[in-house]
């Protein structure tokens, strides 16, 4: 039975080391590889050990997605690729990709100039792993093989950030990274379609919280500045490289402008200059209002923010300076730090969370007098402020992008345990969704609906396109016909009633190779109260060729939704009956059968989905059940919630079969052929058609990869 | 324990023992474990507890039913086991039946916390840590907590799960250790009580129908014979082998990838590795896992050091199978040589290979990753079948691009499945670069580089398809014979490299850097190799290669750069450039690449590119490269000077190192010397002495080192250390501090010394000059300095007495919100 496995080998119940094991249908994806900055052993990164543990790395995992630049993201990731030894495709946005080495760069300084650290990753090494690196576009429908692709949705955050989704065949699986859902000042907001995963798996690192206005926290932030400049102190404002710091540049750029200042801002030489190439680079990536006026303007080309330099520190006078790193562990910050602690007309504005053992953390946490090399003491008569500017959704985000996306569940990540509590509840009240929080190491399985191959006979998909024509892609189709299978089918484990269930919920087709390649697709997943059950695309034309197995999908719907299924309620139009899924296998109630496109993303990428009207076939399931094949059309993110649409029969009529024997001469075989009482011809069957088993079936059940189709479909 | 830190503790405890205050981040309390951890091992347990005696109280605090955080429930159930792990500490501890309190069923255990995995491992890796001595045995039985220690190998925590198994291992192990010498036999009343219900609780787990608890036991035994060695671990083994072997019974068989790892680690121990029963076992589970299980016992037996011979053979065959089917499948006529006999394709490997594509791909990279392994070791099996094993790797790479034509059908299907596949071209490529160490047959060979050729040439190779392509065909370039009474390439290789050169130009103008600096790189590893080969050279003057390349040193991406200058640094110092006054181009007016590298030196924005050229030129300045030697004092000065003012940190490094290489040819000494070792260089002859030290005031190279020795950057400070050391032993003799002192350079150097040491910039008002020099070098703590660097920089923020500081500072300060990371 397929399954969805997650297992967290950081950020279950904890912030930092990202690291996200997934398992769709035997793929396998690691989510991010990041770092915990807390500490300077081996328990800085995941503990990979428990995958190497299943063989090779690189035969074990399919692929490894980056979610954005932090390193508590992407800080193992030279690590994990060159020195344990990991050789596949690694995905991340065009961004990420360009900051990434730069950060990894300057973490690869701190560990061994500052610390002295032996064994550590190299500069060829980080460049070896940027090599592997398969940068991916937004909205992009990214092909890992034939069976596993993803999908980039904008994140904002930081620049470059994004959500993934990952699929493969009838399952899919939606990691946010980290996200933010308000937009600010040089980011949009996160935005992701209604795809409707199996699975959310969500930061929450706000998961109780109700950000207070952002507005304030800027004001708060530009006052104190101001006022210490006016009376002549010098503001030192602690950052990483890239991210936050060019929000907050922006922000006093915009008030010194506006207040016509006078007193210098610096940034860390050489970072300036880095950020605004990047900035302008992935202008794209930026919020509305910075593409707009990019033309006249460039937002990173700052008038009032200079390149410092070490000597601009001792200037007599006010002065606001940006430096790195943004925990005053090392380098230039810290160096400013040290010489402008003992004023207390001066100030330090730490916008960001410090680790322990850092100057950063010490003053946060009120230490006054600090003990420096040699025992020499520092005293800390600067004033010290903390305000957060991290780019997180808060709780209200984090619900929003639920309702967004519409998963069938959703798992809880990057925060604390006490916090994701109430946040599950919250998610579990509202949306009627099994939500999970697992810790580090602790697996969540979550049962799914098998996807199996169909074989779709050539003479029906020919008389097909003679009757009906190739369909318009905006309106339903439908194939009718009988399914037969195989009485003992071992390779998919005991058949019984539940597994025939099972079966028709997810059913895959797959069209001969002798088709024109692209002719059968079919839409995403159907998901939610109303969903067509079934759903076989003609389109108008075949877009581009199918590539291997898996190329020519479909899937059929459990027959017992219709006229049986519990009344639709709640938000979003769920079903109460969906409570509690992911505990057993095959559940009945599951109201939605997802479709596979192939080749993959053709209909997805024109918004063709399954017809919410078209019902499956009733009828008791020792004698057989019905699948209705439709051909719906419809905007991508856009699955209406009304029970039927132009173009496709009234769905309870078309619901009324009739179990009849079919016309199949092979012993063995399971009789679940059907008829609508309203359609004529031509009859679909669904039969075993494995090449081993030797019977006249055998020449086109064959798809692109030598996967054998288990079912058929033939008039 | 520092006076300090036992200062601090009773209020640390105080506090952690108060549910009302929240503990800010677990990191402290790993960082606080670990301490104890430094100090238990340094001195008694006991008496850390008497002089501290708010640890005890701590231990009792947790014992009270109150609404502690499961990290703090955690930490304290692995601090009991710390200080238990003395026995008379663990006798102190129970006096007040205090340990019995945190791991019986009064403790954690029974209570809500229980349902957190933090709490769990807590308590396995307490009881980890306490079980060290006979006192903890009879603690385990006695509190009952084996039975819990079983459940939690079920746990649902991959950690917890995991340890839980390791520690079994461990108390199975620490039971044993008295009974090591009298070889206890297999019978159970031999066995002590504790020992007795493990090994029970693994024979109940190996019968079971359960796979996962099959698979529990069967970890358990293998970390058991991979890490105890004792006589009576062949006992264990006579005892449950027939229950193992009765898993290979069952179809499926259970638990395949543990029953694997266990039989070879019980084939690794050498107690158990005469047993004959053993092998057996191994060569019936050959013959009955999948061939995608069988593959890593294949493997794993032809590791071992010894084994049956046809055992050996055997596993051979099973590892071979997959390409077996392969090679079968392409033959289009006999007459290539097979594999060795009994390792046919067999027709279970072919329907694994044609079930799907997923299994097809995974079995064939799984078998070459194999292989590959195998390659190298001595105990490979012998003959090994490098001809055969040639043709399986390019009929795999010819299958996966689509260029071979089979005639069979199992050929024509997998031809199907693999086709644009590039999972299993990196894998092939990885195996035929390794199979270059090995010779093959002329025609073999040749295949193997008209398939490389096809993969460079391939419009659908992948950039990492085309880095492996470049790295196996130079490997197989490297290996190619070379003709007798001649140092140049075979003809063959010659022809490849004529076919290939118009390739790597192509890939040089890639749009992916990736494929661009792979080629750049494959250029310089080239260079390197054949640049002073005349057909080489010929060929590639012949090409536009050298031109690209330098067009490179302009790319739009800094690792592209970097890689460009490396290429034309070798090219540069071999006579390759595209316009150089060779032979082959008599009279062609050049820019200076010197030029050109400097002003990616002083001009390029990232650090990639200037590293790079440090590199090229100190490798220029110590190979004496044509355009260093013209003038190298001012090559040195001028690099120097650029160097100086670089903001990286590894420029600046490498500038000490061109500095270090100068001195070193300027004082006659070899430039490999390493300033680091033990041994002093030789006095320098005081003429020659004085000379150089005039030559390296010319070029600056003191102010450089002297500014440097108090660099911000420690490795950049350490370097120079070293090099100033070095001179200054070497240049003991010279000079007198008191004939130099009052001298105004002297004043002028020392001067710009303080200011160089606060920080700031600035040169010396005048020339430094040799003597003022060398009175400012003795002047300098150098020793005291390197070992003020030789600590790391956050040597005193990480010390206990600070994370003890931190943690009580943050009490009270926790802020909503406080693990916003970024």
């Amino acid at each position: 039975m397929p399954e969805i496995r997650v297992t967290p080998l950081g950020a279950g119940q904890d912030v930092g080391r990202s690291c996200i094991l997934v398992s769709i249908a035997g793929k396998n994806v690691m989510l991010d590889c990041g770092m915990h900055m807390g500490f300077n052993d081996d328990r800085r990164f995941p503990d990979f050990s428990y995958i190497t543990r299943n063989g090779r790395l690189t035969d074990f995992l399919d692929c490894v997605i980056i979610s954005h630049f932090h390193l508590d993201h992407c800080g193992a990731l030279p690590y994990f690729s060159e020195m344990v030894g990991y050789d596949g495709p690694i995905y991340m946005t065009h961004p990420t990709q360009a900051i990434c080495p730069i950060l990894l760069e300057d973490y690869r300084k701190v560990a061994v100039d500052k610390k002295g650290e032996a064994n550590f990753f190299t500069s060829q090494m980080i460049k070896d792993c940027m090599k592997k690196v398969v940068a991916v576009h937004l909205h992009q429908t990214v092909q890992v093989d034939d069976e596993l692709e993803i999908k980039a949705y904008y994140a904002g955050h930081v620049l470059g950030a994004a959500m993934f989704q990952i699929r493969v065949g009838a399952e899919s699986v939606v990691y946010t990274g980290d996200y933010n859902m308000t937009p600010d000042r040089h980011l949009g907001a996160a935005w992701i379609d209604k795809c409707r995963p199996n699975l959310l798996i969500t930061e929450s690192t706000y998961a109780t919280t109700i950000r207070d206005s952002k507005r304030c926290r800027e004001r708060d932030f530009l006052k104190k500045v101001h006022e210490t400049v006016e009376r002549g102190g010098k503001v030192l404002i602690p950052v990483f490289a890239l991210g936050r710091a060019q929000e907050l540049c922006i922000l006093l750029e915009t008030f010194w402008e506006r207040m016509n200042l006078k007193a210098p801002i610096y940034f860390s030489t050489g970072l300036t200059e880095k950020a605004n190439h990047y900035y302008k680079l992935f202008i794209t990536w930026t919020n509305q209002k910075i593409r707009k006026t990019f033309v006249q303007r460039n937002m990173f080309e700052f008038k009032h923010i200079k390149a410092f330099d070490r000597a601009f520190a001792d200037n007599p006078g006010p002065m606001v300076v940006f430096a790195t790193p943004g925990m005053l562990h090392a380098g230039q910050s810290l160096q400013i730090f040290r010489k402008w602690a003992g004023n207390e007309k001066n100030m330090v504005i730490m916008p960001g969370y410090c680790v322990q053992g850092t100057v950063g953390h010490k003053i946060l946490s009120g230490q006054r007098k600090l003990e420096m090399e040699g025992r020499q003491l520092l005293e800390v008569k600067m004033q010290v402020e903390y305000m957060s500017f991290s780019a997180h959704a808060d709780a209200k985000g984090i619900m929003q992008l639920v309702r967004q996306a519409e998963p069938e569940s959703v798992l809880l990540v990057h925060g604390e345990a006490k916090k994701m509590e109430f946040l599950k509840q919250k998610i579990e009240q509202e949306f009627r969704v099994t939500c999970y929080m697992p810790a580090n190491g602790e697996t969540v399985t979550l049962p799914t609906s098998p996807c199996i191959p169909v074989g779709i006979s050539l003479g029906l998909l020919k008389r097909e396109m003679v009757q009906g024509l190739l369909p318009d892609a905006k309106k339903p189709r439908l194939l009718h016909g009988t399914l037969i299978m195989k009485d003992s089918v071992s390779a998919w484990g005991v058949i019984s009633e539940e597994w025939v269930r099972g079966l028709l919920r997810s059913l895959t087709c797959s069209c001969p190779t002798e088709l024109p390649a692209g002719i059968l697709r079919a839409g995403p997943q159907g998901a939610g109260p109303g969903r067509a059950p079934a759903a076989l695309h003609l389109p108008r034309a075949p877009a581009r060729h199918a590539q291997g197995a898996g190329d020519c999908h479909a899937c059929l719907q459990p027959p017992e939704e219709v006229g049986t299924g519990p009344a639709l309620s709640g938000p979003g139009g769920r079903g109460v009956s969906r409570q509690g899924r992911g505990s057993h296998h095959a559940s009945p109630q599951r109201p939605e059968g997802p479709l596979r496109a192939a080749p993959s993303g053709w209909l997805r990428d024109r918004g063709v989905h399954p017809h919410p009207g078209c019902g499956p076939l009733r009828g008791p399931w020792h004698q057989g059940a019905a699948g209705l094949l439709d051909l719906p059309g419809r905007r991508a993110g856009e699955l209406p919630h009304r029970p039927a649409q132009e173009g496709c029969a009234p769905g309870p009529q078309r619901r009324q079969l009739t179990a009849r024997r079919p016309p199949c001469p092979l012993p063995k075989w399971r009789d679940l052929s059907f008829r609508s009482r309203t359609m004529s011809v031509p009859w679909v069957s669904l039969v075993d058609v494995e090449p081993t088993a030797g019977h006249s079936l055998h020449p086109w059940g064959q798809d692109h990869s030598g996967t054998s189709p288990r079912v058929a479909i033939f008039s | 324990m520092d006076p300090e830190c036992s200062k601090l503790l009773p209020a640390l405890c105080a506090v952690l023992a108060d549910p009302r205050q929240p503990v800010a981040d677990d990191t402290c309390l790993e960082k606080l474990l670990d301490w104890f951890k430094t100090v238990t091992e340094a001195g008694s347990s006991v008496l850390l507890l008497q002089e501290n005696p708010c640890l005890v109280e701590l231990l009792f605090q947790v014992l009270k039913p109150q609404d502690l955080s499961s990290g703090v429930l955690s930490f304290s159930l692995r601090l009991a086991g710390i200080l238990a792990a003395q026995e008379n500490c663990f006798q102190y501890l129970q006096q007040g039946e205090l340990l019995r309190g945190l791991f019986g069923e009064s403790g954690p255990l029974g209570r809500a916390a229980w349902t957190a995995p933090t709490v769990r491992s807590g308590w396995i890796q307490g009881l980890r840590s306490l079980a060290q001595h006979p006192s903890a045995l009879h603690f385990l039985v006695g509190c009952g907590a084996l039975g819990t220690i079983f459940s939690l190998q079920g746990d649902p925590s991959l950690f917890v799960a995991s340890a839980a198994g390791q520690l079994l291992a461990h108390v199975l192990a620490l039971c044993m250790r008295g009974q090591a010498e009298e070889h206890p036999g297999p019978q159970a009343s031999d066995w002590p009580t504790c020992a007795q219900q493990i090994v029970d609780h693994v024979e109940e787990s190996l019968r079971s129908a359960d796979s996962p608890q099959v698979t529990q036991a069967l970890n358990v035994l293998s970390t058991t014979f991979g890490h105890c060695h004792s006589p009576w671990t062949q006992a264990l083994w006579v005892r449950l082998s027939p229950l193992v072997a009765c898993l290979l019974e069952k179809d499926p068989v259970p638990a395949a990838h543990s029953l694997v790892d266990l039989l070879l680690s019980a084939a690794r121990s050498p107690v158990l590795s005469a047993d004959c029963g053993l092998w057996e076992t191994l060569a019936q589970t050959l013959s009955h896992l999948s061939c995608t299980q069988a593959g890593p016992l294949a493997l794993g037996v032809l590791k071992l050091q010894a084994c049956p011979q046809t055992l050996r053979a055997q596993a051979f065959g099973v590892l071979l199978q997959p390409l077996a089917c392969v090679l079968e499948a392409a033959a289009q006529a006999p007459g290539l040589p097979g594999l060795p006999a009994g390792t046919t394709g067999d027709s279970v490997v072919v329907d694994t290979l044609l079930s799907s594509k997923s299994a097809c791909v995974g079995l064939l990279c799984q078998t070459l990753a194999h292989v590959e392994l195998l390659q190298p070791m001595p105990q490979r099996p012998s003959p090994w079948p490098q001809a055969p094993l040639l043709g399986a790797a390019v009929a795999v790479l010819r299958f996966c691009n689509g260029s071979a034509a089979p005639t069979s059908d199992v050929g024509g299907r997998l031809c199907v499945i693999l086709v644009g596949c590039v999972r299993v071209q990196r894998a092939a490529l990885d195996f035929l670069g390794t199979l270059a160490q090995g010779l093959g047959p002329q025609e073999l060979v040749t295949q193997v580089l008209a398939v490389l050729l096809e993969y460079l040439k391939s419009p659908d190779s992948s950039p990492t398809v085309l880095k492996k392509a470049f790295q196996a065909a130079l490997r197989w370039l490297r290996s190619s014979p070379k003709p007798s009474g001649c140092c140049d390439m075979d003809p063959h290789s010659q022809q490849f490299l004529r076919e290939l050169l118009p390739v790597l130009q192509k890939r040089l103008c890639s749009p992916c850097w990736e494929v661009r600096d792979s080629g750049l790189e494959f250029l310089t590893q080239l260079t390197r190799r054949w640049g002073g080969q005349a057909g080489f050279r010929h060929t590639l003057l012949a090409s536009e290669v050298p031109e690209l390349a330098e067009q490179l040193l302009r790319d739009p991406e800094s690792y592209v750069r970097a890689s460009a200058v490396n290429a034309m640094g070798q090219l540069s110092s071999q006579g390759l450039r595209a316009t150089s006054a060779s032979p082959e181009y008599p009279g062609g007016q050049q820019k200076s690449l010197l030029l050109d590298l400097l002003h990616i030196l002083s001009a390029d924005s990232e650090g990639f590119p200037r590293r790079a050229v440090m590199q090229v030129f100190t490798e220029w300045l110590r190979d004496g490269h044509a355009e260093v030697a013209e003038d190298p004092e001012q090559f040195v000065a001028r690099v120097l000077q650029v160097a100086s003012q670089d903001l990286d940190w590894e420029v600046r490094a490498q500038g000490l190192e061109l500095a270090l290489v100068f001195l070193a040819q300027t004082l006659g000494q070899p430039a490999s010397y390493c300033p680091c070792t033990m041994a002093p260089p030789e006095v320098a002859p005081p003429g020659r002495l004085a000379q150089a030290l005039q030559a390296l005031c010319r070029v600056r190279l003191f102010e450089f080192a002297f500014r440097a020795l108090f660099d911000c950057d420690r490795p950049v400070a350490q370097k120079s250390c070293d090099l100033l050391l070095f001179l200054r032993a070497r240049a003991a003799p010279c000079g007198n501090p008191q004939d130099a002192g009052s001298s105004p350079n002297v004043a002028s150097a020392e001067a710009a010394l303080q200011r160089w040491r606060a920080g700031q910039q600035g040169q010396p008002q005048e020339d430094l000059e040799p003597e003022a020099v060398m009175a400012v070098l003795r002047s300098v703590d150098l020793e005291g300095l390197r070992g003020a660097l030789a600590e790391s920089s956050d040597h005193v923020e990480k010390s206990p007495r600070s994370l003890l500081q931190d943690m009580l500072a943050t009490v009270g300060t926790l802020v909503e919100n406080e693990a916003d990371c970024y």
